[in-house]
């Protein structure tokens, strides 16, 4: 039988690379494997070449009937305008969970402080998956005494987005490897897809060379320490940087641009088209893509780099140190400014061993992210979560147990643990006759 | 035998179950046993506590009581059924419905609940691996048979048994109503009756017998007589006593019994004990193993107009329907319903 999915996502024009490069690119190619509707939250909009199949959803007024007649795969990112809704449900509903981002402290500090001014719950749940410190730091981070992207490095909540979960998709080798050594999840690491464009025209580049970096440029995007390195370049004339995309929080780094003397050589172009963006990559010379600290995520922003065949900066940390150093030239943290002007000084010596280092990004990109790859590796393994709800009820049961154990201070050893453990067992593990059945 | 009946009751609420349940163990005693009946608190709402009964129900010993053995236990409500014992029988009255023949009505509170698709599953699971353990699986129903086969390909026997007091039930000359005892409840359909006298061509009157299960659904049954017209044509007498049951069936025209999906329905028995025509539905289940087309009875359409077709032949046509109703006493007679043949059946350590 051909499977159903519900996809749990935003989709174009919302401005998130999940929507556009992600959800976009992948629908057309789960529909040849399985049946998909998407689910968007009610507020969202969304383009007309996506809502035929759409049912919209608040997480007060969901047809929970109809979202588990197929597995959902909720799409998780730190985004708490497109992801904030997808969350709340996917803690209720069990389904597969992508974690776009590992860290997320800003989805879930963003829903308890800023959307529901629900300190307790956000104490419970940082108690919870981190422990009293968490706690503690939490309330610090609550009455604005911490960065958020401070208590997100402590304090991930990666498994409270998992903790119902069927099942979990990660982007990150190293991300991985971390959850599938706590052995509670079934988990399902796959490359980001992304589809390679077709191959521009070489051209001719020379100084002054373009610099490009873009994306919804968050606080960890680390353009203040470009800036700054770029400042800092006695030969910095011979570099342009275009910026595209939304800063986050405004002015500050037109500020610093008009503060450090870079007017002439920095240009902030806002969001522009997919085709002015590709445009001025396809002119440049170098991307910058950092990261510091990384919320865990595998960056979208670099494969599109790739696919233009531009190289690129990046941060030695979190997905971007799995990457390979002739497909990208890394700058260690806190040593940015050094790396920058030795990465410059490489580029303005010798152009064409950059290049190879795009196009060799390029090739990965064909090679390990192919989109329909991913869109058919992630449907077998839906329909193989599918099957694991007994699973997350054993655990469900394990935490009630333990909780009525607790209250009632019985120790580790006592024999009636082993006990609670067998029932659990007894009654979701899937007994012999059963397995026989499905063999058959 | 030390025998010990599991089962689940809803606190407060007193229904065919716990009727058999009692019944069973007065029937074990008169047999020489000691029976005891354990009946765990359940009920499916909120559906998160089904994960938390069905443990908790797993984490009783029944084994023994004081001390002593338990010889047996039969059980026969879920999650009851699922307690360890290693001389186990299960003669099932259902299976936990929501999860099964319930979960595609529209009604049903598990699938709209977001996590009702891991308790469907886990429910499963847990009757695939429990009830296979059991020494012997027996049903209360080829309905209920039928369904444990069709969701769990799991084989069981049906055992009828009569209904309590079976040898009380008398017919008496025919007066003019229809009757209908039972809950107040959705899928005893109530409403369609009610929608079914609006469409019915001869004035039949129809009295209904039997508590609500929530007081709204009281009020909605009423609000649809007034809306259809048809509050002049009907007796509401709310909960009665056994013997004014008995009464009510003896001098009925007919008893219309049209449920969604029932697994046994007393009271197609107790029609039929009282010599009464049935009047029930192609997709009501349980009553369709006793009442055939035109014979003892109607089977009809779910819809209120086939139902008041029905209703009106039953009023038109006495003798029809007397004749009818004595065809139902007589199937009711040849089919050996008997506790004896259950107790023999539960019983039996071979």
């Amino acid at each position: 039988m051909r499977p159903k999915i519900n996809w749990c996502s935003p989709l174009p024009p919302a401005k998130s690379s999940i929507a556009h490069d992600y959800s976009a690119t992948l629908l057309p190619l789960l529909r040849e494997h399985a049946d998909v509707t998407v689910w968007c939250e009610q507020h969202h909009e969304v383009d007309a070449e996506f809502a035929d199949d759409v049912e919209f959803f608040t997480p007060e007024k969901c047809d929970w009937r109809k979202l588990h007649s197929g597995v959902p795969i909720y799409q998780i990112g730190n985004n708490i305008e497109y992801h904030a809704g997808i969350w709340e449900i996917a803690r209720r509903c069990p389904g597969v969970i992508v974690l776009h981002d590992t860290r997320l402290q800003h989805l879930v500090a963003g829903i308890h402080r800023e959307q529901r001014n629900d300190r307790a719950n956000y104490r419970r749940i940082n108690s919870r998956f981190h422990g009293a410190l968490a706690m503690h730091v939490g309330d610090v981070f609550w009455d604005h005494g911490a960065s958020t992207e401070f208590i997100a490095a402590q304090f991930p909540l990666t498994e409270a987005a998992l903790e119902n979960a069927l099942g979990g998709v990660v982007h990150s080798r190293t991300i991985f490897e971390q959850l599938a050594a706590k052995k509670r999840w079934p988990l399902l690491y796959l490359p980001l897809p992304y589809r390679a464009a077709p191959r521009a025209q070489q051209r001719e580049k020379c100084a002054p060379f373009r610099i490009v970096t873009f994306g919804y440029i968050g606080p960890n995007r680390q353009i203040d320490v470009l800036l700054r390195a770029l400042h800092a370049y006695e030969r910095r004339e011979q570099f342009r940087l275009d910026i595209y995309g939304e800063f986050w929080r405004g002015n500050r780094i037109p500020e610093l641009i008009a503060e450090l003397g870079l007017d002439s050589i920095v240009k902030l172009h806002g969001f522009v088209s997919t085709e002015t963006l590709n445009d001025a990559l396809d002119n440049a010379s170098l991307g910058v893509n950092l990261r510091w600290p990384s919320m865990g995520e595998a960056s979208a922003t670099l494969l599109h780099m790739w696919s233009r065949a531009l190289p690129a900066l990046v941060t030695r940390t979190g997905w971007y140190a799995e990457q390979s150093d002739d497909a990208v030239c890394f700058i260690e943290p806190r040593n940015e400014i050094r790396d920058i002007h030795r990465n410059l000084d490489a580029l303005l010596a010798n152009p064409l061993a950059f290049a190879v280092i795009g196009e060799n990004g390029r090739r990965i990109l064909e090679c390990d992210h192919d989109p329909a790859n991913y869109a058919r590796a992630i449907t077998d393994f839906a329909v193989e979560c599918a099957q694991m709800q007994p699973r997350v009820a054993a655990f469900q049961m394990t935490q009630r147990a333990a909780a009525v154990l607790d209250a009632c201070d019985v120790s580790p050893e006592n024999p009636l643990l082993q006990n609670v453990a067998r029932e659990i067992a007894a009654l979701t593990i899937a007994a012999a006759r059963d397995k026989s059945q499905q063999s058959t | 035998m030390r025998i010990l009946i599991a089962t689940t009751q809803m606190p407060f609420v007193q229904g065919g179950s716990e009727i058999m349940a009692a019944e069973l163990r007065r029937e074990l005693r008169a047999a020489g046993h000691e029976a005891e009946i354990v009946a765990i608190p359940f009920q499916g709402w909120p559906p998160e506590r089904v994960l938390d009964a069905m443990l908790a129900t797993r984490l009783l010993d029944l084994t023994q009581s004081a001390q002593t053995p338990v010889d047996l236990m039969i059980g026969i409500k879920f999650p009851a059924y699922l307690a360890e014992h290693p001389n186990k029988v299960l003669w099932l009255v259902h299976q936990h419905r929501a999860a099964y023949n319930l979960w595609e009505n529209e009604h049903c509170d598990l699938a709209k609940d977001p996590a009702g698709e891991l308790l469907r599953e886990t429910i499963r699971r847990a009757d695939l691996n429990v009830i296979p353990q059991a020494r012997a699986v027996f049903t209360i129903s080829k309905t209920v048979s039928r369904r444990l086969r069709e969701h769990l390909q799991i084989d069981s026997k049906p055992l009828y048994h009569p209904p309590m007091n079976a040898e009380k039930f008398f017919c008496a000359e025919a007066k003019d109503y229809v009757f209908f005892p039972s809950r107040l409840a959705g899928y005893k359909r109530q409403t369609l009756v009610i929608e079914a006298l609006a469409h019915t061509r001869e004035p039949v009157r129809v009295r209904f017998a039997g508590a609500a299960d929530s007081p709204d659904f009281q009020t909605h049954l009423r609000a649809m007589c007034e809306q259809h017209g048809v509050s002049s044509r009907i007796e509401w007498l709310g909960a009665i006593d056994d013997e004014n049951k008995r009464q009510q069936y003896a001098h009925a025209l007919g008893v219309v019994f049209p449920p969604l999906d029932e697994d046994y329905g007393y009271v197609t028995l107790e029609a039929m004990l009282s010599s009464k025509p049935v009047i029930t539905c192609c997709d009501s289940s349980g009553p369709l193993e006793f009442v055939s087309d035109r014979e003892n009875g109607f089977v009809v359409e779910p819809s209120p107009q086939s139902l008041a077709a029905a209703l009106d032949e039953l009023w038109r046509n006495r003798e029809r329907s007397r004749a009818m109703g004595i065809a139902g006493r007589s199937r009711y007679d040849g089919l050996g319903i008997s506790w004896a043949n259950v107790i023999a059946a539960l019983c039996d350590q071979k």
